[in-house]
């Protein structure tokens, strides 16, 4: 669905930051991409999103190159491929049902649709209840529930979260992580998850891991225990 | 209709969200229209002016002596039906002389001298009404000088406008410069009210980019603000200007003269205010929050 295709990417000329990455997001599956702080993660994730240019290489979203997108071309896409910030980035004096609105209302939907939309989603994540509190009053675990339920309100086919599990506690990341695989498998959703906490993760068969090394995407053997040593396998 | 329904809910939301930077705004908005305003008014007031004084409002109709009574009858009648004509009154030779040596004082000495057939027989036009019609009249009356039969010549009292009609005129091109430059200043100060607005704004539009929203998508709340701000700032400043004027016509007319301060006038200029302060908000509206948007990118 989403794939990158040996792309690479530089700011400071004698020091490339990626170099001819290629990877693949799938519908119904977690990819998780670690790395340390400056590895490129967000760099590779706004890359993935269309909003930052490779310098070589290319990103295709269902078949299209993102290169050629017209303008109303990367309106649709930032709509198809939904981000999650490290920051939440709600609108603070708005309520939750209101912010997970808003991609709805973006694209036209209101009425009976929005409801019925919203109530489902705002079930899912578990934000009924806080669903007329104002966003800036969530405690941040509340507050990343919110976004990523705005973010998954607007059945987008990808979803990228940037650090999703910054400033959560290991039993909140392990159930996020299992309400977004389950989200996934439900909508047919594609979701990369760019963090350094990979401890954090629970153990399932749809998360694939993938890390940065050297400016290098490697595919990691799913043994948590050894996530240090890498594989070969993910084509660098 | 719903899509719109919902741009007036984020619209009065955001009026609710920052109500005294909205009144601060407004009332800059009205500051800017009541300064447009009274310079537009004043010109205008000159030019009323400028009109009654210059143009003269008695006209003299000099008769070829060889024209028939029967003949000057129905000229006068004819010139009696022309608009605004108030009053047509013939002048015989006799009386011209008399009331030019009456005129004159002491220094009527030579005229005393020249008999009554020097003077032709006239006819004496009062003309009133509004400046239009006066001048429409007067042209239509001039016209007949040389083309009408038995009618010589056609004279108007405006010697004052060959002496001052320059300053008049000089005068109504400085109030149109100034005009022109506080239209201006008020177009700046509404587009800076509403690019200032829309900064306070841009974490805000960048998350709605960030979600795929469309340009029009953004730009619509923040043109119904600043026609807000126009609609709310024009009447304002309407309501400031009527008082203005109320006050300041009898001034104007002593300064100016009868007809400076036309009631008629003004209730028109308010119709052109209000559509000008509603145009001219929307445009810098949606300038201010196109360029706004320019500046804005999608941020992680």
């Amino acid at each position: 669905m989403l794939r990158a295709e040996m792309i690479s990417k530089t700011f400071d000329k004698d020091e490339p930051l990626l170099e001819q990455v290629s990877f693949a997001a799938n519908p119904g599956r977690i990819c998780v991409i670690a790395g340390e702080t400056g590895t490129g993660k967000t760099t590779l994730l706004r890359m993935l999103r269309g909003e930052l240019p490779p310098d070589a290489g290319r990103v295709w979203m269902a078949g299209q190159d993102l290169r050629r997108l017209s303008s109303n071309g990367r309106i649709q896409l930032l709509r198809k491929v939904a981000m999650v910030h490290e920051a939440d980035r709600l609108l603070g004096d708005k309520t939750v049902i209101e912010n997970v609105a808003l991609p709805l209302r973006i694209m036209g939907i209101h009425g009976a649709k929005l409801a019925e939309r919203v109530e489902q989603v705002l079930t899912r994540f578990d934000l009924t209840r806080l669903a007329y509190r104002f966003a800036e009053t969530l405690s941040a675990g509340q507050a990343r529930q919110t976004a990523f339920a705005r973010a998954v309100a607007a059945w987008p086919q990808v979803l990228l979260a940037d650090e999703p599990f910054a400033h959560l506690d290991r039993v909140f990341a392990h159930r996020l992580t299992r309400l977004l695989l389950e989200h996934a498998v439900e909508d047919q959703l594609a979701i990369v998850l760019a963090t350094h906490h990979l401890d954090y993760l629970p153990v399932s068969d749809r998360i694939d891991h993938w890390q940065i090394v050297h400016t290098r995407l490697v595919h990691v053997e799913e043994d948590h225990e050894n996530l240090g040593v890498l594989s070969p396998t993910g084509d660098s | 209709m719903r899509t719109w329904a919902y741009y007036l809910r984020l619209a009065i939301h955001e009026l609710k969200r920052r109500p005294l930077g909205h009144v601060f705004t407004v009332f800059t908005v009205a500051l800017a229209f009541l300064l447009a305003g009274l310079v537009i008014w004043v010109a205008e007031s000159v030019k009323v002016a400028e009109h009654s004084w210059s143009a003269g409002q008695r006209m003299t109709v000099l008769l070829e002596p060889t024209l028939a009574e029967a003949d000057r009858g129905r000229l006068e009648a004819e010139i009696a039906s022309f608009p605004g004509v108030r009053d047509v009154t013939a002048v015989s030779p006799e009386q011209a002389r008399r009331e030019l040596i009456e005129a004159l004082g002491p220094d009527s000495g030579l005229v005393v001298e020249l008999e009554s057939g020097f003077f032709p027989t006239a006819l004496d036009v009062v003309i009133s009404g509004d400046p239009e019609t006066v001048r429409a009249t007067q042209n239509r009356l001039r016209q007949l000088a040389g083309v009408h039969r038995g009618v010589g010549d056609v004279r108007s009292l405006d010697r004052w406008n060959l002496r001052f009609g320059n300053v008049f005129e000089l005068s109504v091109l400085v109030a149109a410069l100034l005009c022109g430059v506080v239209l201006l200043v008020s177009g700046w100060v509404i587009m800076s009210a509403a690019r200032a607005r829309v900064e306070t704004q841009v974490d805000e539009l960048s998350i709605l980019r960030s979600l795929g929203a469309s340009p029009g998508f953004m730009r619509a709340p923040l043109v119904l603000v600043s026609l807000f701000h126009g609609l709310v700032g024009g009447l304002v400043a309407l309501g400031l200007l009527a008082g203005v004027f109320l006050l300041g016509a009898p001034l104007l007319e002593v300064l100016l003269g009868p007809g400076a301060s036309d009631l008629r006038a003004f209730v028109l200029f308010t119709a052109r205010g209000a559509s000008l302060a509603l145009a001219v908000t929307a445009f810098t509206g949606m300038l201010a929050a196109r360029v706004a948007l320019l500046t804005v990118r999608v941020r992680g």
